[in-house]
């Protein structure tokens, strides 16, 4: 059956944006170095799902994105979910509302994984409503201090480590599972 | 130079504590106690904030349920709690420190001996790291999310880039981390 994979990049102290969105401490510090999982996987997904509040963004800034990377996510089908709007005019978007009716509707069908880019706000209704099958969270060698955090409010989860990975520039690479 | 290391077991979301101090998701076994002895090896002194230092006096002297060697060094080593209010430090071989934080620790670390240890302590570890006085994070890195809970780092004035020196995977899905700061990033 297809999965629902998160893919995150966190600080040390938990933090996946500045308090105003801001990436650029990961973007300093995670290098050009190909360890990144990304490329992995994105190859293993055929479906990109993204909250409204960082969707705009994400959609126009990867048709910039000439590398086969970009390449990739620019021609795979992507899920926004929002309750306000009903779609969105971009070339292979769809707008769904109600999360849980349309994953299960998609893990129904035959296909790769899907992946889960964020944000944060959907990133901790997903993790609520128990839909995350795997956790890939990048722990980069930062202290923020301050940002927006994931999982914000959620009941306790213990998870499994089922890979781990140090990257050269001390990015550690983990993968988790639900228990 | 003696050195002040920050030894916490923290959640995957950054937490270090439940929202009332609750540490009943740790992850502790064999192996982890393995790691806490071999690091008591190379600490003389064990650094505590007052909420800390208030838990653990209850906790270690009559505790009958950890390992046997940690909970005997415990109570043995010195100990240093940094406080305005507590008035007395009871447990064995305390001592508190009222003021000039900063000092006292910079002063500490000129003397001879062995490294210095903080755990739990969230306000005195984001103090020290604000003052640049940590020298080394061991974040133990436990797979678990909580949702909600208090921060190791907190009020931290600007973001500080680590080196990663070390890791450990242990059985249990726990990590150890091991990191230097290495500036102060703006």
């Amino acid at each position: 059956m297809r999965k629902v994979i998160l893919q995150m990049y966190t600080s040390i102290d938990g933090f996946v944006a500045g308090p105003n969105g801001e990436l650029d401490w990961m973007f300093t510090n995670i290098g050009t170095e190909s360890e990144s999982p990304a490329d992995e996987l994105l190859n293993s997904s055929d479906l990109i799902l993204l909250g409204r509040g960082m969707a705009k963004g994400f959609l126009d800034y990867w048709p910039n994105d000439k590398t086969e990377f970009g390449e990739k996510i620019n021609t795979l089908p992507k899920i926004v979910f929002s309750k306000t709007l009903t779609s969105m005019e971009y070339p292979n978007v769809t707008v769904a509302s109600n999360i849980e009716e349309k994953i299960q509707e998609e893990k129904g069908k035959p296909g790769k994984n899907l992946i889960l880019y964020g944000g944060c706000r959907l990133v901790t209704s997903f993790a609520k409503l128990g839909l995350i099958d795997e956790y890939c969270l990048m722990t980069v060698p930062v202290i923020l201090g301050k940002g927006l955090h994931l999982f914000e409010g959620i009941d306790m989860k213990v998870l499994k480590l089922v890979k781990s990975k140090a990257s050269p520039s001390g990015v550690i690479v983990n993968h988790y599972e639900k228990k | 130079m003696r050195k002040v290391i920050v030894s916490n077991l923290v959640t995957l979301d950054g937490f270090f504590e439940g929202p009332k101090g609750e540490l009943d998701w740790f992850i502790v076994e064999k192996e982890f106690f393995d790691y806490v002895k071999e690091m008591f090896k190379t600490v003389d002194t064990i650094l505590f904030g007052r909420k800390t230092y208030q838990m653990m006096e209850k906790y270690w002297p009559t505790a009958d349920d950890n390992d046997p060697t940690i909970t005997h060094q415990m109570n043995k080593l010195p100990k240093i709690v940094f406080s305005k209010t507590l008035a007395n430090a009871e447990w064995n071989n305390s001592k508190i420190i009222r003021d000039n934080i900063a000092e006292e620790i910079h002063e500490m670390k000129k003397l001879p001996g062995k490294n210095m240890v903080i755990f739990g302590s969230g306000e005195i570890v984001s103090f020290l790291t604000n003052q640049g006085l940590v020298d080394e994070y061991r974040i133990i890195l436990n797979p678990v999310i909580l949702g909600k809970g208090n921060p190791m780092f907190k009020n931290i004035n600007e973001k500080i880039k680590l080196n990663l020196i070390n890791s450990k995977n242990l059985k249990s899905g726990v990590m150890i981390l091991y990191y230097e700061p290495e500036k102060i990033l703006n």
